[in-house]
């Protein structure tokens, strides 16, 4: 059987250009938030070194003239680590492991070789840790993980400098570089392959098991030694924690404090837009409310004789619910594909300076769907509200 | 169901109706299936009591039960139940949408219960001969040909009384036989009552009683 549609009745003849402005800023507020906050998670990863509500700092001893005299040592102890890991500030700590054996590199095409060094940290303390970064006696190529700051210097200075062109990640990951461990009689031919790049560490890491078993090779009876040390902390601009380093003479890498600076900067930013979407969005909201009010008041006469015949309010409201409802979803669909193209080209344009596995936020994939459902239950409301004071 | 009026006297009229009425201010029922003839000279209030019994007016003293059961309790969902399913009216105004088609009026009743088919409907329209004009909108419509779209509209869904307010004031004498003839039939098929609200004493049904209103 076939039936009037009230849609008809209430829209049919009406002109909704008084809806276009509205759902414009509706779109852009619906669009900004959920991208503040994918920016947001953004950043984050990209400083803190992956998606971690913790900061990592990499600390060494200041070469003073002591320690430049031989009185003192650049060394961290069992003690001074256990010391700094009490710290209320301080989350965790990790020793980092130094070589103490000679390291010498081969370069590729007989261009001569350097010597170089190793180091080693726990793997939680790492950002970027590939499967092949894996270590077993009687393997004979250790892997090898760069910091991603060497690798831009690599590409933009040294190879530049000597005339070769950049060479992109994926074909250094398929050098495969002699390494010469030790000296004299016991020196051992081994071989190095970069297994990954890390955003948190600016050093040479490999494998912890292998210089365990390389430092016991060579030197037996002596101690690993660890110049470095790695900080795990929640907060790296608390005071405590920079007054704690400084009376101890440690050293921060400066570069992980600016970075935390710009973050409190983009934060801001990030924050002033967020409110700004909030603001766009409530007003859009209400003037989408106004629209539907006057669209009702237009419907006076309509909405009297459908109650006259023996329509219910309900009836009547859900025909104006459903069709914004609508609206609402298709908006936040353009939004949503919109934020998705945005957040892919930002994700394209961070992987090429940075190694981390960017994430989605649960910021971004919440909002739109508990945006419709605030939106469409404010309208609803606001709907209902206006019909309820038809009471024939 | 039956309809009974306790003392109703609507807030305007208050102070200004005759005694001699039948209606305001007193007590009467009207029994299940009856046909009665309500006589309501110009100004007497015949749309106000038209309006009270539908329950789109609320503004007046004394009581008025449905089986026994007093509308002052009923909410407008209730109100809107009886308007669909237990008392149907044809206005003495009509109350047609005018941008809308003859059938588009009688489908937006109907499709509340969906009481007709489609071919059910121009069947009734071609009784009342009206089925060339189902597909016009109703401002284009003369008078009585409106009075016919809104009497198939009120017949367009099950009732347990018709009012009727002064429904054929612009139809000829053929053409309010044939309507009497349709409403009669549908009244029968659902076992209802009937109320005419008339200037005029007439004999159009078979009334068990007349009321005065004045």
């Amino acid at each position: 059987m076939e039936s009037v549609s009230l849609f008809k009745l209430f829209f049919g003849t009406k002109s909704l250009k008084g809806l276009v402005f509205p759902l414009i800023g509706l779109f852009l507020g619906i669009a900004l938030i959920p991208l503040v906050f994918q920016i947001n998670h953004d950043v984050k990863q990209v400083l803190k070194g992956g998606d971690s509500n913790y900061q990592y700092l990499q600390i060494s001893k200041e070469i003073g003239i002591s320690t430049a005299l031989g009185l003192g040592t650049i060394n961290f102890s069992e003690a001074e680590i256990k010391k700094i890991k009490a710290q209320s500030f301080i989350e965790d700590v990790a020793q980092v492991t130094s070589n103490n054996f000679r390291v010498y590199v081969e370069a590729p095409y007989n261009r001569g070789g350097f010597d170089g060094y190793m180091h080693s940290i726990p793997n939680e303390f790492l950002d970027e840790h590939p499967s092949s970064f894996f270590w077993e006696i009687g393997q004979n190529e250790i892997p090898v993980i760069i910091s991603n700051q060497f690798f831009t210097l690599l590409n933009t200075g040294i190879l530049p400098a000597q005339g070769q062109s950049p060479i992109p990640k994926i074909a250094i990951k398929q050098l495969s570089l002699p390494v010469y461990l030790g000296r004299g009689n016991t020196r051992l031919k081994m071989r190095l392959r970069i297994v990954g790049f890390s955003d948190r560490i600016t050093t040479v890491i490999v494998p912890r098991n292998f210089v365990d078993w390389a430092n016991n090779q060579f030197h037996p009876n002596q101690k690993s030694k660890s110049t470095m040390a790695i900080l795990k902390v929640k907060d790296s601009g608390n005071k405590a924690l920079s007054q704690y380093l400084n009376q101890n003479d440690y050293e921060v890498n400066k570069e992980q404090l600016v970075a935390q600076k710009g973050m409190w900067i983009a934060q801001v930013i990030l924050i002033i837009l967020f409110t700004l979407g909030l603001i766009i969005s409530f007003l859009s909201i209400n003037s989408v409310i106004l629209f539907v009010s006057l669209v009702i008041m237009k419907s006076t006469k309509i909405i009297e004789m459908l109650l006259t015949l023996g329509y219910k309010r309900t009836n009547i409201s859900s025909v104006i619910i459903k069709f914004f409802s609508f609206l609402i979803c298709i908006i936040a669909l353009f939004s949503v594909m919109l934020d998705w193209f945005l957040i892919e080209f930002l994700h394209h344009v961070i992987k090429e300076y940075s190694s981390v596995e960017l994430t989605i936020s649960n910021g971004f994939l919440l909002f739109s769907p508990i945006a419709v459902f605030v939106i469409v239950a404010y309208i609803s409301i606001a709907v209902k509200k206006v019909i309820r004071q038809f009471s024939l | 169901m039956n309809i009974k009026l306790k003392n109703i006297a609507p807030h305007p009229l208050i102070g200004a109706f005759s005694p001699s009425t039948d209606i305001w201010g007193k007590a009467i029922t009207i029994e299940k299936g009856s046909k009665v003839l309500i006589l309501a000279p110009s100004g007497s209030g015949k749309t106000t009591l038209v309006s009270v019994l539908y329950g789109l007016r609320k503004d007046f003293d004394g009581e008025l039960f449905f089986n026994d059961e007093s509308t002052s309790v009923f909410d407008i969902d209730k109100w809107s139940d009886i308007r669909s399913n237990s008392i149907a009216v044809v206005f003495q105004d009509l109350q047609l949408l005018a941008d809308l088609t003859a059938m588009e009026n009688i489908l937006l009743k109907n499709q509340l219960t969906n009481q007709f088919s489609r071919a059910k409907i121009e069947e009734m329209a071609n009784q009342l001969g009206i089925l060339n004009k189902l597909n016009s909108k109703c401002n284009n419509l003369s008078r009585g040909e409106k009075q016919r779209v809104a009497i198939i509209r009120a017949l367009c869904m099950p009732f347990k009384f018709i009012i009727l307010d002064e429904p054929f004031s612009h139809l000829d004498e053929i053409n309010t036989q044939k309507a009497i003839a349709l409403i009669n039939k549908i009244v029968a098929s659902n076992k209802a009552g009937l109320i005419m609200v008339n200037l005029f004493a007439d004999n159009h049904f078979n009334y068990v009683s007349q009321i005065k209103m004045v």
